[in-house]
């Protein structure tokens, strides 16, 4: 376990943003969220509108008649604390007797500046950006490993109408902790490259065939560029209301990370990078 | 350059006829609120759009797909988009075998007027050739500019306000038949998917020119016998918003213009036509497409609250051919109302099949079927009895697309 400095920056969402003109951009990503969780798909989607220029009367209308009629608003004392982990490496290693994987941030700063993740706005919350400063290398060998960010969160909840006169419950993301941070190292449990395909059309991959290759080892070098994004999905269970989330975010690497790998010959090995993803997976056969 | 069709440049016989596309969309707007970019000073509270790049890459789609059924057939089609991230993705899982190959230029102010200049110079060839212009994206009205459509880079600091912005009205001068092109094609179609609203802090400016895409000839009678070539196209422009007003999408799906034309072009805005050996066609035509686009916006707007209104301006003319008959929306209403709900009715094709069996309570009413253009016959019951009411029998309606409505008047 380690501390590392980490800065967190706030955006308006739905609930915080009410009374704005704001608030209309907010209402598409809160419906869409909300009959994905509720089902009332045709019910919300006349309000799932946007105007090609500016908000128009016609959509403030809209959205007034939304809050008169659906009401959602945050049960006040319902806070439940919960932590969102995230990742902010990942370092994927061939599981291979004597084979290794090394990840080096190449960062030009004294100070780097590794990782900006983005965690979107649950249930009409605010939106955050934690932007970790990291300068670390990372190593393993023959398994998967990743950083992993736990960000202490508050959640409550919060009540909205339903056409049929009912009413659905949900969680919100209200707050997250400024500071106290957790980030540690772990094993990875499920290990993507057990689950990956080769041959995607829209990914990277480098085949390695050291099969029948007189020497020991070989050290091959792999990156992934700076300004590379790639999204993910930290499930948070809210206990109080019985519900398990899927808190969205998304990660840009500011830096260039390089990957270094040290491989046994016998092998015939295969790195494939998807287009959102800052790591490399492998596959192996002898 | 936005070519996606043909693969290659040189395959453009511009002295056949054919049709000439440029297509654009504009959906990620690096200047706007939220976009990738500094936010730029005059955002005119305009943000980032969902749908606009994804819904001009679907026209692009369907009319290279099609390509052949055009009056005439597809010669060349450009496209241009910026996309959000989110519509990259799908554009990725939507590229089908004909643009499959393809890559997109960016739709910012560089390309666009690279792009429309090899547009007019291909359309520029036969008299018989149709361009087609689309633009999907973010529009204003200024006090002179009709329509100005904003591209890619629009608010970046850069010069004038609108100098990342064109004016539609430039753009069809400048397609205008001239001394300099004599040739130009005589059939053009125009589509304006965006805005028309008209931002008070205009006022703040004695003169907001928007960038020339074309230099518009003036050609004038010297009195010297040369003639002047006169502008004798058939060139409708088709707005999804009035002078004014806004056009709307649905959020993450398409825009609604652009979902409405393209279920226009399948078969909705459908006219059946002779042709002079006899046989029976199915046309679009600019007028068929703008009653249907009446209809099929006026659907939205039942759904969605919405106010929906497009207009249109110019000549006629044909611009597709269907590969068969489209289906008819039917929409039937009993009179008096009140009798719907003990009214039964069946629904007869021209072979005395029957096609369609409404049984009381009629609901949804009024109830709505597609069915097959042609002569129907209509037997009506009243059941449980309900007096004075009495069946009808035998009254004959005809389905003709994109939408009829039959009111069966039941006795009494």
């Amino acid at each position: 376990m380690m501390d590392i400095p980490v800065s967190i920056e706030r955006r308006p969402g739905f609930f915080s943003s009410l009374g704005s003109p704001e608030a209309l951009d907010h209402l598409p990503t809160f419906l869409e969220e909300q009959f994905a969780r509720s089902g009332y798909v045709e019910a919300f989607d006349q309000y799932l509108v946007e105007p090609q220029g500016r908000i128009t009367d016609q959509m403030k209308k809209l959205f007034i008649e939304f809050l008169e009629f659906y009401d959602p608003k945050p049960v006040p004392g319902t806070e439940e604390e919960h932590y969102i982990r995230v990742a902010v490496n990942e370092l994927h290693c061939p599981h291979v007797t004597g084979a290794k994987a090394k990840l080096t941030v190449q960062g030009s700063r004294e100070e780097t500046i590794n990782s900006s993740i983005k965690i979107f706005g649950i249930g009409g919350g605010d939106e955050f950006t934690v932007t970790i400063e990291t300068g670390e290398t990372m190593e393993t060998e023959g398994n998967c490993v990743a950083t992993t960010l736990s960000v202490p969160a508050t959640f409550d909840r919060c009540r909205m109408n339903t056409p049929d006169g009912g009413h659905i419950e949900f969680a919100r993301l209200k707050d997250i902790n400024w500071n106290s941070k957790l980030i540690k190292g772990e094993v990875l449990d499920p290990d993507a490259c057990t689950q990956f395909t080769l041959n995607n059309p829209t990914a990277e991959q480098v085949t390695f065939d050291f099969i029948h290759v007189p020497s020991l080892t070989l050290t091959p070098s792999l990156t992934v560029k700076a300004g590379t994004k790639w999204s993910n999905e930290a499930t948070v269970t809210i206990e109080k209301l019985g519900l398990e989330l899927g808190a969205k975010y998304e990660s840009t690497l500011t830096d260039t990370i390089t990957y270094d790998y040290t491989l046994i010959q016998g092998y015939s090995y295969t790195a494939m990078r998807p287009y959102d993803a800052a790591y490399w997976l492998w596959k192996w056969n002898s | 350059m936005g070519l996606v069709f043909p693969a290659n440049p040189n395959e453009i016989d511009r002295n056949k006829p054919g049709t000439h596309a440029l297509i654009a969309g504009v959906s990620s707007y690096p200047h706007l609120r939220k976009g990738k970019g500094s936010l730029g000073p005059y955002h005119f509270g305009m943000k980032q759009l969902t749908v606009s790049a994804l819904s001009a890459f679907r026209i692009c789609e369907w009319v290279v797909q099609q390509r052949d059924r055009f009056h005439p057939p597809l010669a060349s089609c450009r496209l241009l988009i910026s996309p959000s991230e989110k519509e990259q993705t799908q554009i990725l899982n939507e590229q089908r075998n004909t643009l499959r190959a393809a890559t997109f230029e960016d739709c910012n102010i560089q390309n666009f007027l690279k792009d429309a200049k090899e547009w007019r110079e291909d359309a520029s060839g036969s008299p018989e050739s149709m361009a087609l212009f689309y633009f999907a994206g973010h529009g204003l009205q200024t006090r002179e500019v009709e329509c100005a459509l904003l591209l890619q880079d629009f608010n970046d600091g850069q010069g004038g306000v609108l100098r990342a912005a064109v004016d539609l009205d430039n753009i069809y001068g400048g397609m205008a038949p001239a001394k300099a092109r004599p040739d130009i094609a005589r059939n053009q179609l125009y589509f304006f998917d965006a805005c028309r609203f008209r931002p008070d802090e205009q006022n703040q400016f004695l003169r907001m020119n928007t960038t020339d895409v074309f230099p518009v000839e003036f050609d004038t009678d010297k009195g010297d016998g040369s003639a002047i070539v006169v502008d004798d196209r058939r060139a409708p422009i088709l707005y999804a918003a009035v002078p004014g007003g806004s056009a709307y999408s649905a959020w993450n799906k398409y825009t609604f213009f652009s979902h409405a034309l393209l279920s226009c072009f399948k078969g909705r805005a459908g006219v059946k036509v002779q042709n002079p050996y006899g046989q029976t066609e199915w046309l679009v035509t600019a007028h068929s497409l703008s009653a249907a686009l009446t209809f099929e916006l006026d659907d939205i707007n039942r759904a969605r609250k919405l106010a929906l209104n497009h207009t249109m301006n110019g000549k006629n003319l044909t611009i597709l051919t269907l590969d068969g008959a489209p289906s008819a929306d039917v929409v039937i209403e009993v009179e008096p109302a009140s009798v719907s709900d003990v009214s039964n009715i069946d629904v007869l094709n021209d072979a005395k099949k029957k096609v369609w069996q409404l049984k009381s309570p009629l609901k949804p009413y009024p109830p709505r079927n597609a069915v097959p253009p042609g002569q129907y016959t209509l037997n009506t019951k009243i059941a449980p009895e309900r007096y004075p009411f009495a069946d009808t029998e035998n009254q004959i309606r005809e389905a003709v697309p994109p939408l009829s409505r039959w009111i069966i008047r039941v006795k009494n």
